[in-house]
């Protein structure tokens, strides 16, 4: 371990060379963005638009890796080892947050007055559509928060970084009330629209399993008494639920085909793209609660911090 | 593969020994499937509408409640700590520990099924496709219980945190495994749905015993 460090360091500030599985990497990477390029370039505008995007920023990040592999390598390692280590997450988070909050508090009160009071009514559902507003943002930060939860518990268990375990205690009540609030929104929006409050459609099913998958997670870990080994144990689970939801998806599609028609889709059949005075508020409160979803996740974090480094002399300084 | 063999061979012997705990689970598979005529009604029709879900979740659950035990003695009597320091890949061990345990409890639940079905009314023709469709689930349902059976080990009051972990990750198993029964009482194709369930089994038999390694390892504190 500490030798092949050792020959790492000496390959990138020494004679400036990347390590071998970069090139793959970037190969394959390069590979797959020509495929995706070759499939979706149908002429869809905003999708190109960002897809054009995409690469501009990918070739230019590649051949900024070939030009400067030696800046790219230290700082990805500072990233790794400062935001690895709690002391200097603590202190970089605490100078984040007041503008966090900041951007959180207006982009979801701008969002949602807007959304709720200001955007026209829609020509099918008059104003009961507004709980858009909500509930889009809420379920997509829900899904996001479980795939964030997959991601770190994978890397906690292959670097073992104690951050990553404490960003899933972070996450997962957060994403669980996410989850809670969409289906009960959801579900308010369902008694006027669709005549019920609880259907067996895909969408709530697979979110209400999405809750479950998030209730374990927080169930295991709160079992486990011993922090380290609850982080890890969760790490575990997440990883596995990340592969799984992806079959949970599917499985619950098939089986909805199966029992009954698709009979309903949010905004009619025809015409289903959202007006665009309609789209600037639910984009603006979906960027909202993201950024509230931010301030929540480094909120949890930093007290769990503090907890866990209690007996430790910098903490003793920061809280006195 | 010297350790898959021996620890294939402890665990059949071991059940041997104690047979009660392998004939549990079947019982309560029995049981369980019984309850539902006398609970609901005996009416042909809707037992028959009602048995592929209630052979499927009854199933989920035998073998749900049986993987509690599945490493809980190993830990308590130090066998765990043994198999984790031995110089046998632990991939294999866990892999032959799943092997004995659906042998023991998971084949039989297989063999018994069609008499359930049969007593549910459903009719002979769709037995095959219930037995097929569990021959290919339940080792799918070991994999993935004894991820969170891992987990859970050390745990006091382990069996109830367990059910609320593995039950959401067994939703595809059960809604293809019951499904492939419905499409056969409607006479639609089933080697389709029968094929997502043996892929899942794929997925689980080479993905899940790395899990399950890793789960064992952090609930030793490793």
């Amino acid at each position: 371990m500490q030798e092949s460090r050792a020959v790492h360091r000496s390959q990138t500030t020494g004679s400036a060379k990347l390590p071998g599985h970069f090139y793959l990497i970037s190969l394959v990477a390069l590979l797959a963005a020509v495929l995706t390029w070759f499939i979706w370039s149908a002429p869809v505008r905003p999708r190109t638009v960002w897809l054009g995007g995409g690469w501009v920023f990918g070739v230019a990040f590649y051949f900024g890796a070939l030009r400067y592999p030696d800046l790219y390598w230290r700082t990805l390692e500072r990233w790794y080892h400062e935001l690895g280590s709690p002391r200097y997450f603590y202190r970089f988070s605490g100078l984040w947050l007041p503008w966090l909050v900041g951007i959180a508090v207006v982009l979801c009160l701008t969002g949602l007055i807007w959304g709720l009071a200001f955007a026209p009514p829609h020509h099918e559902q008059g104003n009961s559509y507004r709980i858009i507003y909500l509930h889009v943002p809420a379920s997509s930060a829900a899904l996001m928060g479980y795939m964030a939860m997959g991601v770190a518990g994978l890397v906690a268990l292959v670097w073992r970084l104690k951050m990553a375990e404490i960003m899933i205690k972070a996450i997962a009540p957060f994403g669980a009330v996410m989850a809670a609030i969409s289906l009960i929104s959801g579900a308010i929006w369902g008694r006027p629209t669709w005549g019920t409050y609880w259907i067996w459609d895909a969408r709530l099913t697979s979110m209400l399993i999405l809750l479950f998958l998030y209730l374990g997670v927080i169930a295991l870990q709160n079992a486990i008494r011993d922090p380290r080994q609850a982080g890890r144990a969760a790490s575990l689970l997440s990883v596995v639920g990340v592969i799984n939801v992806v079959i949970v998806r599917y499985s619950v599609d098939w089986w909805q085909s199966l029992h009954q028609g698709s009979s309903m889709s949010m905004f009619g059949t025809a015409g289903s793209a959202i007006h665009p005075s309609m789209l600037a508020p639910l984009l603006l409160s979906m960027f909202g609660i993201y950024f509230l979803y931010a301030v929540t996740v480094l909120i949890r974090a930093r007290t769990e911090i503090l907890w866990r480094e209690r007996k430790s002399n910098w903490v003793r300084e920061e809280v006195s | 593969m010297k350790g898959f063999s021996a620890t294939l061979r402890r665990e059949v012997l071991l059940a041997m020994r104690s047979p009660a705990e392998v004939i549990n689970p079947l019982f309560f598979f029995v049981v369980v499937v019984s309850l539902f005529p006398l609970a609901v009604s005996p009416a042909p029709e809707l037992l028959r509408e009602m048995a592929p879900g209630v052979i499927w979740v009854a199933a989920l659950l035998a073998v749900m409640l049986s993987l509690d035990g599945l490493f809980r003695t190993d830990e308590e009597t130090g066998v765990l700590d043994q198999l984790l320091v031995a110089p046998v890949e632990l991939y294999f061990t866990v892999l032959a520990k799943i092997l004995a345990h659906w042998l023991l409890v998971g084949l039989p639940l297989v063999l018994v099924a069609p008499v359930l079905g049969y007593m549910l009314q459903l009719p002979v023709s769709v037995l095959g496709t219930l037995m097929s469709g569990l021959l290919l689930g339940t080792p799918s349902l070991m994999v993935i219980g004894a991820i969170g059976a891992s987990l859970t080990v050390g745990l006091r009051r382990g069996s109830m945190l367990l059910a609320l972990l593995v039950l959401p990750l067994y939703i595809p198993v059960l809604v293809f495994g019951a499904g492939s029964l419905g499409r056969a009482l409607e006479a639609l194709p089933v080697n389709p749905v029968l094929a997502v369930l043996g892929a899942v089994l794929a997925l689980a038999l080479s993905l899940g015993p790395f899990a399950i390694a890793l789960g064992l390892r952090i609930s030793t504190g490793d």
